[in-house]
């Protein structure tokens, strides 16, 4: 089906932000160690990989573009907070700590992993067919980040405590990704999305995995409460969003 | 008006770089851009092992230049005379400052030899400046068609220096067809655009 009724488009233009901003939110923060990271190989990849994110949060934002006509540059830099549906996670503060934007890579990576997999049967194909195009590249983030994770966990005892430290504090934000997007029953119910079970689960299952033999443990609980996903963002989302709007605001129509 | 993004960056106390990290050892990356072409040797970078180097190779050497297989092996390999008996693949560098060539492979039971093999089989009379030889069982093997390697499936064009010009120079056309350009044009920007 590529055509989508538009008793839909709300809700799929909902799923859609919590997608692109993850996206555009998380490899704005990662580009923060452009320059800075512990070892310059590091540096280069991560950034790499931060660029990549903000591709992606492009190619959605021009999904949304082809449903509702809005301009990406609006949807991506033009909203107010509360219209932004990313899980506060992905501008939780590293304070310049690694550890602590390695733990985020790494919960906010595979999740993402999970969650374009499952985008990927939406039976709107070109949900699906970009979901399953991004999905491919998403595998090499979590590739990547499997790789730290190995390292660190198995490293020294220092780096596996950091390290450890890192997964627990980034964890009450974890839970907050699992948050369900507004609506999204809504596409379940319409046979626009296929309901696969409990993300949750799946993501857990898949983590776990990855940290077993690592000797660290993942301490996440599933989501309570609303958060991000219907718009309710702490400070640390209010000053990327700030720091993001800054050059956007000083000209809102300015052709870039 | 400018970021205020890295005004918590801790002052950087004692050394900057760890002994550990000073000592990580070099690694090369040969590339291959279609199947088909020759392996090209692409660069070197440092890390820890070989898991990592595999992966910052895949960032650092695979999204700029896009390719199809990627091989990475330690340095000191390369140009080690000593080995096993095994396949090594070899390597010419026919002139300084040339990218080494990957020309085929030849069993030998050391680097010493595999380097005397790739001279006779390879070069014969003509002209080179060095050789490198690896046992291919040192050498990690990024293949893209079971691997992960290359995001072929997005545009990347932003990456490059010609995608950003492009989108700079229809903007600057752009300009121009609005005649906002004349203030511009009295000074030097004219040659840059």
């Amino acid at each position: 089906m590529s055509e989508l009724d538009k008793q839909f488009h709300e809700a799929i233009v909902n799923v859609l932000l919590c997608v692109a901003d993850d996206k555009l939110f998380l490899g704005h923060r990662n580009s923060d160690w452009t320059g800075i990271a512990p070892i310059l190989e590091a540096d280069i990849a991560f950034s790499s990989l931060a660029q990549d994110d903000i591709a992606h949060a492009g190619a959605f934002y021009e999904l949304i573009n082809s449903i509702n006509g809005e301009n990406p540059d609006q949807i991506a830099f033009g909203r107010n907070t509360s219209a932004y549906r990313c899980a506060d996670i992905v501008t939780k503060d590293d304070e310049f700590n690694w550890a602590n934007a390695i733990a985020r890579q790494f919960y906010c990576n595979v999740y993402e992993y999970l969650r374009l997999q499952r985008l990927s049967n939406c039976t709107w194909s070109p949900l699906a067919n970009l979901a399953k195009r991004i999905d491919a590249e998403q595998a090499i983030h979590v590739d990547h980040i499997t790789t730290w994770m190995e390292h660190l966990g198995n490293g020294t005892e220092d780096s596996k405590e950091r390290m450890q430290k890192a997964l627990d504090d980034y964890a009450p934000y974890a839970s907050m990704m699992f948050e369900a997007p507004r609506g999204i029953d809504t596409l379940f119910e319409g046979g626009i999305l296929v309901n696969e079970g409990c993300l949750f689960t799946a993501w857990k299952d898949c983590v776990d995995n990855i940290v077993d033999g690592t000797g660290l443990t993942i301490t996440v609980e599933p989501c309570t409460g609303d958060g991000g996903r219907t718009g309710n963002h702490d400070e640390d989302f209010t000053r990327s969003l700030n720091e993001l709007q800054e050059v956007f605001n000083t000209d809102p129509l300015a052709a870039w | 008006m400018l970021s205020k993004a890295r005004t918590n960056i801790p002052e950087a106390t004692g050394d900057l770089t760890t002994p550990e990290v000073d000592s990580f050892p070099i690694w090369e990356v040969f590339t291959q851009k279609n199947i088909g072409d020759v392996h090209l040797h692409a660069g070197s970078l440092s890390a820890p092992d070989a898991s990592l180097a595999q992966h910052f190779a895949r960032e650092h050497y695979g999204q700029d230049q896009e390719c199809t297989n990627m091989w990475v092996g330690l340095r000191e390999t390369f140009i080690a005379d000593e080995g096993n008996q095994e396949s090594y693949e070899v390597f010419v560098q026919w002139k300084a400052g040339d990218r080494h060539q990957h020309v085929g492979s030849v069993d030998a039971c050391c680097g010493c030899e595999a380097k005397a093999k790739c001279k006779e089989q390879f070069v014969g009379d003509k002209s080179f400046y060095t050789i490198w030889t690896a046992p291919i069982s040192r050498l990690t093997k990024i293949d893209g068609d079971k691997d992960m390697i290359w995001r072929e499936t997005t545009d990347q064009g932003y990456r490059l220096p010609r995608g950003y010009s492009r989108v700079v120079r229809q903007k600057w056309d752009a300009l121009r067809a609005e005649q906002a350009v004349d203030t511009y044009q009295e000074e030097d920007l004219k040659e840059t655009f």
